[in-house]
């Protein structure tokens, strides 16, 4: 596989919230960030497990990449990331830019860049960080858990 | 510097150029009609000279720069680039426990290159270190400004409490910013902290002149005066701007002080015939060279008949208000004193549209611009402990127009001498923020207190104000002594420009 292809592939199972897929995409030890909110997952397992957590608290969410440019094994999009959270009663919209960096074919690492201002109550926590129970369950009880962090966590 | 470039060189060019601050090298990178997006920060800016003011104010701002380009990617007249930038921003001091003021991010840029040229700049970066979108605490004991949604709007995120109102003081920009608006184009600022001691009545002026310190046997409606209110030995209680806006009427546009408490105790005595009180009437400041263009369409009075010092009622965007050409900017500017709080804010949205052409920045008093014009301010709780001549306020003292509080103890002064004074500093270094007052002292150890310290954006250095022994000489090197060290400081006249 080839970065322009992983990157479509990424959003592909990113807008069908499809967890397992997108696990699949990442290389064993792959770091998945949002730098701008200091927020990083390592590691397949933790991916699968953050991601999860996110996507339970979207109804929606999907990017829309404007353009996007590979070098060698680094891929740079830009667009708009589009989401519709169950808490919310509008959806939200917000640019962002996306760096994919692979390695024998597997995403190695990928960074998207989020602003955190305008959507504070979301990003304030944790979006996809794994609490210590998901920890040692990865699978299986995660969906069951709360999407927020109760207030203070 | 090639003459045609590829959008990658393009990207490492405007890099380069901005990690060394070379302003002059950015300008031929980009189109004429080029667009920079910053759509992380809803910002967007039109044209090369626009382009060129805000990137010449950013590296003003900014020091100690270092940008890493980790990838870069080129197709067509496309390039991408991911990297990671860091610099340490100027004139916001660092945190008093010595931790360096620091501005990092990682961040994504795009170039378009059309012809050798960019076209179009992008840049996904965080603003979140930069404009902090919560703001302190509020309380309800704190009254607030009529202003206080106008504020809001405009990003406020630090209050100064003042007159026990909140008094909003830092928005989303940097100092670099706000001293370029207020120096070179025009900035709005809430004062509605700062109240007026009304005086009403036959014996308006003349109790006005019983409470503070400057003869007023020649002040005529229209007038306004910037004097001292003091206590009865001596010391200053705040230094108002008295404004005479019609006959039998005065204001006293006062700092932090409860000046209309101390004014109704003393009409008490019964010796003047006069009324007291302090009106619903909240200030707003429009300071900057465009301040004029901003109030002329909205002013019914002609605005330029407004003489330095003088001021004029009249209507601003069909509200009633009183105009003054005074301010605390040390430069050209206008105060607006609607006459109620009733329609404050369709006042302040009249204002923010007429600045709209002159990019009219909101900001809080700016004090850097302040000090470098030796424009203070002194309050009797804090900053006072002096008497006016220790401020260098000596000329506003008339010790023979006739009775008023602390004559004698000031007359006594006078003739002793005053045992302090106020200077002015070259402090060396760069400065924390002046939490509470730096003592310092000179080589034969007479002692003094720093009371402002500021980063002067026209020197280039830190500067700062200080009251210290009269024996203190111009010329003079003292040791002053803040959170993060001892620097010395070279003692000079005020004001710095």
């Amino acid at each position: 596989m080839t970065t322009a292809p992983a990157l479509q592939a990424y959003l592909d199972a990113f807008a069908a919230k499809n967890v397992e897929a997108v696990a699949a995409l990442f290389a064993e030890g792959a770091v998945y960030e949002l730098p701008l909110l200091g927020q990083r997952l390592v590691g397949r397992r933790e991916i699968e497990a953050g991601l999860a957590r996110a996507f339970a608290l979207a109804e929606r969410c999907a990017f829309e990449i404007s353009a996007a440019q590979s070098s060698g094994t680094a891929t740079i999009a830009e667009g708009r990331l589009k989401a519709k959270l169950h808490r919310d009663r509008d959806p939200v919209e917000m640019p962002a830019a996306i760096v994919l960096q692979t390695r024998d074919g597997a995403i190695a690492r990928l960074s998207t860049y989020l602003d955190a201002r305008p959507y504070r109550l979301w990003s304030d926590g944790p979006i996809f960080a794994v609490t210590r129970r998901s920890r040692k369950h990865p699978t299986g009880s995660i969906h069951a858990e709360r999407p927020h962090a109760p207030p203070g966590h | 510097m090639p003459s045609a470039l590829t959008p990658r060189q393009a990207i490492e060019a405007y890099c380069s150029a901005f990690a060394r601050r070379a302003a002059d090298e950015i300008g031929p990178l980009f189109a004429e009609n080029a667009v920079f997006d910053l759509p992380l920060q809803d910002g967007r800016l039109h044209g090369r000279e626009q382009i060129m003011r805000e990137t010449r104010t950013a590296l003003r701002g900014l020091k100690n720069i270092e940008v890493v380009l980790d990838h870069i990617t080129e197709q067509g007249s496309t390039a991408f680039a991911e990297g990671y930038f860091h610099g340490e921003p100027i004139g916001i001091p660092p945190h008093v426990d010595g931790r360096p003021a620091r501005l990092d991010f990682k961040f994504v840029a795009v170039a378009v290159v059309e012809d050798g040229k960019v076209t179009r700049w992008t840049e996904y970066f965080d603003t979140k270190p930069l404009k902090p979108r919560e703001h302190t605490r509020i309380y309800p004991i704190t009254r607030r400004s009529p202003y206080w949604q106008g504020t809001e709007e405009a990003g406020v995120s630090e209050f100064m409490i003042y007159n026990h109102v909140y008094f909003p003081l830092v928005y989303h920009h940097s100092p670099a910013e706000e001293y370029a608006a207020l120096t070179e184009r025009v900035t709005l600022w809430d004062v509605g902290c700062e109240r007026q001691t009304e005086i009403a009545g036959p014996d308006a002026v003349a109790f006005a002149s019983y409470l503070t310190t400057r003869d007023l046997a020649k002040l005529k409606p229209g007038d306004c005066r910037y004097t001292i209110a003091c206590d009865p030995e001596g010391q200053i209680i705040c230094d108002p701007v008295l404004l005479h806006p019609k006959k039998d009427l005065i204001w006293l546009s006062h700092g932090d002080a409860d000046l209309t408490l101390w004014a109704r105790g003393i009409a008490l005595q019964g010796r003047y015939e006069v009324e007291l009180r302090e009106p619903d009437v909240a200030p707003l400041q429009i300071q900057g060279p465009h301040a004029i263009e901003v109030l002329r369409p909205l002013t019914e009075a002609p605005i330029e008949q407004i003489g330095f010092y003088k001021c004029v009622t009249t209507r601003v965007a069909g509200i009633e208000a009183v105009v003054s050409r005074t301010g605390w900017s040390g430069g050209p500017g206008y105060e607006v004193f609607p006459l109620s709080s009733h329609g404050a804010m369709d006042l302040w949205q009249a204002l923010r549209e007429a600045g709209r052409p002159f990019e009219m920045m909101v900001v809080g008093p700016i004090v850097d611009r302040a000090v470098e014009k030796g424009v203070t301010d002194t309050a009797y709780h804090s900053n006072s402990g002096m008497n006016p001549y220790e401020a260098g306020h000596g000329r506003l003292v008339d010790l023979d127009k006739g009775e008023f509080v602390g004559r004698d103890a000031l007359a006594r002064i006078a003739a002793e001498g005053p045992k302090r004074k106020t200077v002015g500093l070259f402090i060396e270094g760069d400065l924390p923020r002046l939490e509470w007052y730096w003592p310092l002292e000179d080589e034969r150890g007479r002692a003094g207190e720093v009371r402002w310290a500021v980063h002067s954006w026209a020197l280039d250095r830190s500067i700062g104000i200080a009251l210290v022994d009269a024996a203190v000489a111009i010329g003079e090197t003292v040791r002053l002594h803040h959170p993060l060290g001892s620097p010395r400081a070279t003692v000079t006249d005020l004001p710095f420009l």
